[in-house]
């Protein structure tokens, strides 16, 4: 007769529960990315496959190259939106690196002035920066709204820009002066007494080794504005839109293929997916230590 | 003489980050309480004091008892799920057991995605015709014939908060599972010598130890399940029949389809100011928690 102990048996259930948590985790994942992969044909089939029978790159094909294919044509189900993809991805890629350069920048300096200079008021500083980042954003969407279109940059990946690069500040003015406070003061005041300016200290003592928190500020910085789709949808419309509101549109629209706008959202998916699997031990410390502070 | 250039430069460095927050952060949260007492003349942007008025209308209107009561069904309904769904991740993750790594790693997908994308992935999961679920579900016989998720009353709710859960649930999972962590294992050794089950070491060691752990996250969900956009937007804007217009999506509504900047904006501090009320509740327990 076999017997279970407790142990093989709380082992047993352990592993059938991590089989259903990374079930849950991919599995919708997986339907997005395989239907992106099927024929036209394939995608309305009743009941669905869920293993595609013929691969096809005829979606991706579609929404990057605007390469019509016969079938899709025939039926009229390549509007004039999905030729826009291509320069979504444009935009959004020059408005991700755009915040990404403005918040690394403007937050090192910032963070370098709290944490070394400490110039006074420099508390009264800090406060204020962390006290927008609890500033809910849909109090700011009409005054940003109304000041962009003063500004002449509605519709313009500019407005993008500044309006994430503020949203992302704080946090990263945050991550980078509790990381610069952790670096001994010696190692700077050497430099100093070597002749080194501070801002020369600054670019050859404490970024060199900063770099996690560095790397990590743009991380954040990047994948959040990839990802925006509030001020984006409503600061744009056309000429500057990104691919989250370019997607929404997508969405709504009856008369696209399903193929397409999955295409669409896998190819969105990408650039965020795999910084988050490259950089995973930067973003869960991260995602952590911002929690809890 | 020292000390003042040290000040200069100081304040020097602190200028651009200051500037780019004061101009979109501090400057539009003032503007809107203001014009949240105006009328906004959009095509000559003139401003005109009206008081309370748009409040009022706020609380008169038909809309507004409904909305607030589906932003707390949504709220409560997301946060119930997360919750659940992730604390049980987290103790499963924190087992001695292969392939805990890999999960922990995948946990990053759900959280990686942006918002329109997650909607567009669950849009079409739930497709009335082709869609994923209804497969799965007819051919295991759970349901007789595909349902119409997105577009019936009683399921349209549920499945945008199911589709909101997923992608909060990583975040939550990864702040519980560090709570665990932190628990010193010479409890549980204590608690197993003295025969505690495994059910009794759970309610006895881990929940109360991981009270702070589970407060953050609920102030940190509630605040983010208050202002869902993103997912409603794709999923079902609002509908059907305004069965999923949350408070938030009534202030995009009025604010940039009926463009009354007025209204919006009394609106929008309504819904900042619950936000507020919430989170000044839960922090008034969270400390109370750790100062014994």
């Amino acid at each position: 007769m076999v017997t279970i102990s407790p142990e093989n048996l709380k082992k047993a259930v352990s592993y059938c529960a991590l089989i259903v948590i990374v079930f849950y985790l991919l599995a919708p994942f997986y339907w997005l990315v395989i239907s992106s992969l099927k024929t036209h044909l394939e995608t309305v089939t009743v009941p669905p496959t869920y293993i595609p029978v013929n691969l096809t790159w005829e979606n991706f094909e579609g929404i990057l190259l605007g390469k019509i294919t016969g079938s899709s044509q025939a039926r009229g189900t390549y509007p004039e939106a999905a030729h826009r993809f291509p320069d979504a991805l444009v935009n959004s890629t020059l408005t991700a690196l755009g915040v990404t350069a403005v918040c690394v920048m403007c937050g090192i300096l910032a963070a370098y002035s709290i944490s070394r200079i400490r110039p006074r008021g420099k508390d009264l500083a800090l406060m204020v920066f962390l006290s927008a980042r609890v500033v809910p954003y849909v109090t700011l969407a009409i005054p940003l709204y109304i000041l962009v279109r003063a500004l002449g940059l509605l519709d313009n990946i500019l407005a993008l820009i500044l309006v994430y690069s503020a949203q992302a500040l704080p946090f990263v003015v945050w991550v980078l002066t509790s990381y610069f406070e952790t670096i001994p003061q010696d190692l700077e005041d050497a430099a100093l007494v070597d002749g080194c300016t501070r801002l020369g200290a600054l670019l050859k003592v404490i970024l060199p080794v900063s770099w996690p928190a560095t790397a990590a500020s743009a991380i954040f910085s990047f994948m959040g504005s990839w990802g925006g789709f509030f001020f984006a949808v409503i600061l744009t419309s056309r000429n500057a839109i990104t691919v989250p509101p370019l997607i929404a549109q997508f969405v709504s629209m009856i008369d696209i293929e399903f193929g397409l706008i999955n295409a669409a959202g896998v190819i969105a998916v990408i650039p965020p997916v795999i910084l988050a699997l490259v950089f995973n031990r930067f973003i869960v410390s991260g995602l952590i230590r911002g929690a809890i502070k | 003489m020292r000390e003042l250039r040290k000040g200069k430069l100081g304040y020097a460095l602190l200028i651009p980050a200051f500037f780019l927050v004061l101009l979109a952060v501090f400057y539009p949260m003032v503007y809107s309480f203001v014009l949240s007492f105006c009328e906004f003349d959009l095509g000559t942007d003139s401003t005109r004091f009206v008081g309370l008025s748009n409040y009022v209308e706020i609380i008169s209107a038909d809309y507004f008892l409904p909305a607030i009561q589906r932003t707390i069904q949504f709220a409560v309904m997301s946060l119930a799920g997360t919750i659940a769904i992730s604390l049980g991740m987290a103790l499963v993750l924190n087992e001695n057991i292969r392939g805990r790594f890999l999960a922990r790693v995948l946990l990053l997908v759900p959280w990686a995605i942006p918002g329109t994308v997650n909607g567009l992935m669950w849009k079409w999961i739930f497709n009335a015709n082709f869609g994923g679920l209804n497969g799965i579900l007819t051919q295991l016989h759970v349901i007789p014939s595909y349902v119409n998720w997105l577009s019936l009353p009683a399921t349209a709710m549920l499945a945008v908060v199911f589709a909101n859960v997923w992608k909060e649930v990583p975040f939550s999972t990864l702040i519980l599972l560090a709570g665990i962590q932190s628990i010193p294992l010479e409890l549980y050794d204590a608690a197993h010598i003295d025969g505690a089950n495994t059910w009794n070491r759970f309610v006895k060691i881990t929940l109360p130890l991981l009270k702070n752990s589970i407060l953050i996250v609920l102030i940190l969900n509630t605040m983010i399940n208050l202002l869902a956009f993103d997912i409603i937007y794709v999923l079902t804007g609002g509908g059907p029949a305004d069965y999923t217009a949350v408070l938030n999506w009534w202030t995009y509504t009025i604010s940039f389809r009926m463009f009354n900047f007025g209204l919006g904006s009394a609106l929008a501090y309504t819904l900042g100011a619950i936000n507020l009320v919430v989170a000044i509740a839960y922090f008034k327990s969270l400390y109370r928690r750790i100062e014994f």
